[in-house]
């Protein structure tokens, strides 16, 4: 039961940079540069990283909705890197995306039924028009929708609901895995918290995976079990929540987490501020990408890349501070 | 202390396809000098509208100030000229939107844009608006400002930008900075130097500021009082340690309890957020008596029939809720 179910290996995603009439490649953009993870059957795992560092690209490209050009994804045991596809399809329907923005994502064209049978319709699962109709109301049932909501269409619902209606449709299939790209970074506070414990309880109910992006710390800590922090294409720190936040090892790490602004206005915190802009993932800087931020930057920073390695139980950490 | 600025019974109408919707409720409050007011509230509570009618930067129509009096050291703001208002935006009262992106000139460098603040309103020569503009940038810290003022906003990042915003609005020593969301667009890293660097500058100039934002702990941090704003209303008025340590409205208590803290899981592992049931009320379609009745866990008989006026609580907070009436 404890073989992942999701793996992926070195996964990489360059994008040419192409100049002249003749399109000729001049650079490429490092969006993902070689990350490895697994997702355990159940687990909920979380990614975090400023805008930039490739963990949108990082989910795109282990979809396979964009293609990586480096790197391993397994699924259930089977590398589905370079699968064709018509397998393709059929993983998908064991893998759902959850996208940010609940606007973009729903057909403003079709009804909420269409929007969530549509997956059903592809895969050809209920077959009666009938049941069709059942699994769509039980669905928004589930997600807190009344089931007449089905004849609507996306334009007559708040934000929140059209999340819901997201979710509603990722569920259509019985997926394994559900991918969420910041789910709730679009939504109201008051929302935000509705839809979190939705997606909690769900996750119980179907036994699902999680695989949640966001660039916000607390919601990440409130909905995962571990979490990977990106920098620049690559994974700095990998740890389980409580150690995460009790104990960040890597100066990242520390910034991101000092600059969280608790809702408590008489605790002072020491911030750690950091200086300057996240570098281009053009030219990242070359040894560690973040010395140029960094506080604890030593000569070896600048020229040599710190692998990812483990300080302490399950805790990995890319950083020379720690490689002695 | 006098209020530099006083907002008394401010309403504002939109008139939309669908009917007339009321944006702003007879919305009151005082800004005293070198303060942080701060204001939080829902996406459509109002709180933008509240900070561009202010500068009056509301398009009417569909936009209509129906009542009130918006006093800047006792000049009522809505009795002035077009050409006044001109002077007093950007120099006494100026403002920092969210999108740094979309509120810079694509055309004209930062260089260029700031200066044009000095030259409008201080009738600086070309030359001295020039250098002005420089030795702003160098105060929002960015580096080697010379060659930043060349740069056109494309090559800045989100957070430069901002910045260039900031330089833009401080250059002129206003009285009062309205900011707008000015963190929302950028990364947490950055968005901590943005609030470090407001409130450096803020202290310098010894400037007022209302800072406007839906994130709670953005406000804990940096304002002194904060108004707690639903459906163009103020719900709630306190100092900033009173209103988090007792949240005294069931909507700003539900809003303390449905953020996520970092840290909070280890205490009573996996535990569900506490959620506020429903959502906002369209502005189209106001439920009698209590604005928050439908969404409220506490709501009585008297809810349902009156809305509640806004009343004074304790020294300095005031309270729209029944729960809180003095006999």
């Amino acid at each position: 039961m404890n073989d992942p179910i999701l793996k992926v290996d070195a996964l990489e995603k360059r994008f040419p940079i192409k100049k002249g009439i003749l399109r000729k490649t001049v650079g490429y953009v490092h969006a993902v540069d070689g990350i490895s993870f697994e997702l355990k059957p159940g687990e909920s795992l979380g990614l975090v990283g400023e805008s930039g560092c490739g963990k949108s690209t990082a989910v795109k490209s282990l979809l396979r909705l964009i293609e990586p050009t480096g790197g391993n994804i397994f699924f259930e045991g089977e590398n589905v890197t370079h699968s064709p596809l018509s397998r393709l399809r059929k993983l998908r329907q064991d893998l759902q995306i959850i996208f940010q923005d609940p606007y973009s994502s729903l057909n403003p064209r079709l009804k909420v039924s269409q929007s969530i049978g549509e997956p059903m319709d592809i895969f050809k699962t209920p077959v009666s028009r009938q049941a069709r109709k059942d699994r769509i109301a039980e669905l928004l049932e589930r997600v807190g929708l009344r089931p007449e909501f089905a004849d609507r269409y996306p334009h007559e619902f708040s934000g929140g609901q059209r999340q819901r209606i997201c979710i509603a449709r990722a569920l259509a299939l019985n997926p394994k895995v559900i991918i969420g790209d910041e789910p709730v970074s679009a939504l109201d506070v008051s929302i935000q918290a509705q839809v979190i414990n939705l997606m909690k309880h769900l996750q119980e109910e179907f036994n699902l995976s999680y695989l949640i992006i966001s660039h916000d710390l607390a919601v990440i800590e409130h909905m995962c079990d571990r979490i990977c922090v990106m920098y620049l294409g690559r994974f700095v720190e990998i740890a389980d929540d409580n150690e995460m936040i009790d104990n960040p090892l890597h100066p990242y790490t520390r910034a991101l987490l000092s600059a969280v602004y608790e809702p408590n206005p008489g605790q002072k915190q020491n911030r750690t501020l950091l200086a300057g802009d996240v570098p281009s993932p053009i030219n990242p800087p070359p040894g560690c990408h973040f010395h140029t931020r960094c506080g604890h930057v030593k000569e070896i920073c600048r020229q040599l890349s710190p692998p990812l390695t483990e300080s302490g139980q399950d805790h990995f950490v890319a950083c020379h501070l720690y490689n002695s | 202390m006098e209020p530099v600025l006083e907002v008394k019974n401010l309403s504002v109408d939109f008139q939309t396809f669908e009917g007339k919707v009321q944006a702003l409720d007879q919305v009151s409050f005082d800004l005293y000098p070198g303060e942080t007011l701060g204001i939080v509230g829902e996406s459509g509570c109002g709180k933008s509208v509240t900070a561009l009618t202010i500068l009056q930067l509301i398009a009417a129509p569909p936009g209509r100030i129906t009542q009130g009096e918006i006093l800047l050291e006792g000049m009522d703001l809505l009795k002035l000229s077009g050409s006044k208002m001109r002077s007093i935006r950007g120099n006494r009262i100026s403002m920092i939107f969210q999108e740094p992106m979309t509120s810079l000139s694509p055309v004209f460098t930062v260089g260029e844009q700031i200066a044009e603040v000095f030259r409008l309103h201080q009738g600086m020569s070309y030359k001295e608006a020039a250098s002005g503009s420089v030795e702003m940038l160098a105060r929002v810290n960015i580096p080697d400002p010379v060659k930043a003022a060349l740069y056109y906003p494309h090559q800045m990042s989100g957070g430069m930008r901002q910045r260039v915003m900031i330089a833009m609005a401080l250059a002129c020593k206003p009285d009062i900075l309205i900011a707008d969301e000015p963190t929302t667009a950028l990364d947490v890293t950055i968005q901590a130097q943005i609030i470090d660097r407001i409130k450096q500058l803020q202290n310098d100039m010894g400037m007022s500021v209302i800072f406007i934002t839906h994130d709670l702990g953005v406000i804990a941090h940096t304002a002194d009082r904060v108004i707690v704003m639903y459906v163009g209303r103020i719900l709630e008025q306190a100092f900033v340690e009173d209103l988090f340590n007792t949240p005294l409205h069931p909507y700003t208590r539900g809003l303390m309890e449905s953020i996520p803290h970092a840290g909070a899981k280890r205490k009573g592992k996996k535990h569900d957020l506490k959620e506020i049931k429903g959502m906002v009320p369209s502005l189209l379609d106001l439920p009698q008596g209590c604005k928050f009745l439908e969404r409220c866990s506490k709501a009585m008989d008297i809810c349902r029939q009156r809305e509640p006026e806004l009343m004074p609580v304790a020294p300095g907070r005031t309270c729209r809720c029944w729960l809180y009436k003095k006999e």
